[in-house]
């Protein structure tokens, strides 16, 4: 399935994705599979990487990548090559009457207060922790549902300011790194459209995974549709 | 059952797996997460065998919200048959009104001889044990039989399912209620409605969202601290504990139908919720199952959100009030079940389900969850028919199995 993937973005799965920014819209429930295909993908080329697991949480994750022949619990604890954000566990720890010790330490409460510098520390923290490992290969950031966080309250703004900055972190390194971005889309949804909009603009690959327009079907879940921009 | 006969043979499986120590628990087939029943096996088989433990079910209510109400007893009554611990809050009516209203199981001589530990609740039907003795005689009759091969002999002789020790799901009487007994034997919380703590004055740690929320949050991780349901803890005695929530997202909860106080843009509070109770259930032995009054959000994008934050989403479409409730298409069911979402667990994709057509039916004794089936077309087919076959295309339902109205050709 793997190889197909990539034989459909007509990529060369041994050195992909450089330099790119990739955004996936999902309009279905079921495109969180190219997620885990970036994921693999990433993993295999030894490259390090920073997962912000919002939707799942890492056992999840885990089980799946075990299922396509990678191990993350090594990557994450052994081989150090992989970060993983419970981003799941954290936001909801967030989601409190009365504050808990950890929250003022916690990331995304600022991100969901208008205050996104703090969660964009660690994330470059962890980049430049992984320049420390000193790895030949660019560094990459997948986030699996950033549109959660427009659901949680954070504002179009907040999410186009991070998709921006995050790009610029990692372009800004010696080594050119890549963001992959996974966002649920729903229809006629302001928020998410505005988002949507601008980060369409500014990526270098976009991948939409829709259902099928005739309907359930039990054997071709979707379809997927992908557009590149050479010329950035 | 293998010690007694004679000395271990080599041919021994080495472990035993344990399977379905939980009560009431058994592993998926799909996906190997641990199950539990909704009360409804027909529901249960159309959501891939049960929910798995750890997950959110969101039931989208139907407009008078009574057959989700009739879900949501189900739902604790199984709880109380597998003696789960439940923790249940409710706003529209006091949780123990629900307790008291929860239907009575349908006697079966092993759900009794499991729930009755104690001598002193007597099993209504008498005679039990002497059948059950004379099953297991005629079993160890028929072992001694068997003479085909000396090393099957100590293999049970049929192997109904995996979990064959512990029942999994239960039948219930809608027309009788649960004794008290059986309710008095499991740890049931309520946590107080949003009408008996009144305003909260305190203002939680995100500014925006709803103080009723971030309290019954609160209090759901204090209860799974305390009873130790969660993963990283360790007990003796691991149970399940059923989480119910009652058309939370109501005026009553200070819900302003998905719009902010100020009437500017969408109210992020409840989609909020369900991101902190997934956070939640993902570290703890417990399923939750939540009753939204979907139909009070005037913009549909908020449901949408929910959806999309929850596991297992069904939408309840009664015929009450409806057209459909006179169209004789429908007048076997009650109204429609969709199954808006299957979730997503350790696998690319979600189960998938055989059909979308599924209606529910509440007869007298029991709500069940079924296909949709036509009735039979009886009259002559030339003749009058035309009338099921309109009110069939103006629901959109393309099965084909209708004769269209202007061909003439007959083959």
């Amino acid at each position: 399935m793997l190889a197909q993937i990539s034989q459909f973005l007509a990529v060369d799965p041994s050195n992909f994705p450089k330099n790119e920014h990739i955004i996936v819209g999902d309009r279905s429930q079921e495109g969180g599979f190219l997620i885990h295909y970036f994921l693999n993908l990433c993993l295999k080329q030894k490259r390090p990487v920073v997962f912000v697991g919002l939707s799942q949480s890492f056992s999840h994750y885990n089980t799946v990548a075990q299922k396509l022949g990678t191990n993350l619990l090594l990557a994450r604890d052994e081989n150090k090559n992989l970060i993983f954000i419970e981003g799941l566990n954290l936001l909801s720890d967030c989601v409190r009457l009365y504050p808990s010790d950890s929250t003022e330490s916690n990331s995304f409460f600022s991100l969901l207060k208008g205050d996104i510098t703090f969660f964009l520390e660690e994330i470059g923290k962890s980049i430049s922790n992984f320049t420390k490992l000193e790895s030949p290969n660019a560094p990459v950031v997948i986030v699996d549902d950033l549109f959660i966080l427009l659901r949680a309250g954070a504002t179009t703004r907040d999410i186009i300011y991070l998709v921006d900055t995050l790009y610029d972190l990692l372009t800004s390194g010696p080594n050119k790194g890549s963001l992959i971005l996974l966002s649920h889309l729903e229809n006629s949804d302001d928020e998410t459209d505005e988002a949507w909009a601008y980060m369409r603009q500014m990526c270098s690959i976009k991948i939409e995974v829709s259902d099928l327009k005739s309907g359930y079907c039990k054997d071709v879940h979707g379809q997927v549709c992908t557009v590149n921009h050479f010329d950035q | 059952m293998a010690s007694n006969l004679g000395a271990p043979s080599s041919f021994q499986k080495r472990a035993k797996i344990k399977i379905g120590q939980i009560s009431g628990t058994r592993p998926s087939l799909y996906n190997n997460q641990l199950l539990i029943s909704t009360g409804i096996p027909s529901f249960d088989n159309v959501i891939g065998g049960g929910l798995a433990v750890g997950t959110v079910l969101l039931v989208e209510e139907d407009t008078y919200s009574s057959y989700a109400k009739i879900m949501l007893k189900y739902f604790i009554a199984e709880g109380v048959m597998t003696g789960q611990s439940i923790f249940l809050s409710s706003a529209k009516e006091p949780p123990q009104q629900l307790i008291k209203e929860l239907p009575a199981p349908i006697d079966d001589t092993r759900v009794h001889s499991k729930v009755y530990p104690s001598k002193s609740v007597p099993p209504p039907s008498t005679g039990h044990p002497e059948s059950q003795k004379s099953i297991t005689d005629n079993a160890t009759n028929d072992n001694d039989k068997m003479k085909i091969a000396w090393r099957y002999q100590s293999q049970p002789k049929v192997k109904s399912s995996p979990v064959s020790n512990i029942r999994f799901g239960h039948y219930y009487d809608l027309t009788q209620t649960m004794p008290v007994e059986l309710i008095d034997q499991v740890e049931i919380v309520t946590a107080p409605s949003p009408l008996d703590t009144g305003p909260l004055n305190v203002s939680p740690v995100i500014p925006y969202m709803n103080a009723h929320y971030c309290h019954l949050l609160d209090q759901i991780r204090k209860h799974i601290d305390t009873g130790c349901f969660g993963t990283a803890q360790n007990t003796d005695k691991r149970k399940i504990l059923r989480i119910c929530i009652s058309s939370i997202g109501s005026p009553l909860w200070g819900e302003m139908g998905g719009v902010r106080a100020n009437g500017e843009g969408s109210d992020p509070s409840l989609p909020l919720f369900f991101i902190g109770l997934r956070g939640i259930l993902r570290s703890a032995f417990a399923v939750a199952m939540i009753t939204v009054p979907a139909h009070l959000f005037h913009d549909r994008s908020t449901v949408k959100k929910m959806e999309r934050l929850c596991d297992t989403v069904v939408k309840l479409d009664s015929f009450a009030g409806s057209e459909k409730e006179k169209n004789p298409v429908f007048k076997e069911y009650h109204g429609l079940i969709h199954l808006v979402q299957l979730p997503r667990l350790n696998s690319l994709i979600p189960a998938q389900h055989e059909t979308s057509d599924l209606a529910f039916k509440l007869r007298r004794k029991k709500l069940t969850i079924e296909k949709l089936h036509l009735p039979p077309e009886l009259r002559d087919p030339t003749g009058g028919s035309q009338e099921g076959n309109t009110l069939l295309s103006s629901h959109g339902n393309n099965s084909g199995c209708g004769t269209s109205q202007s061909s003439k050709l007959s083959f």
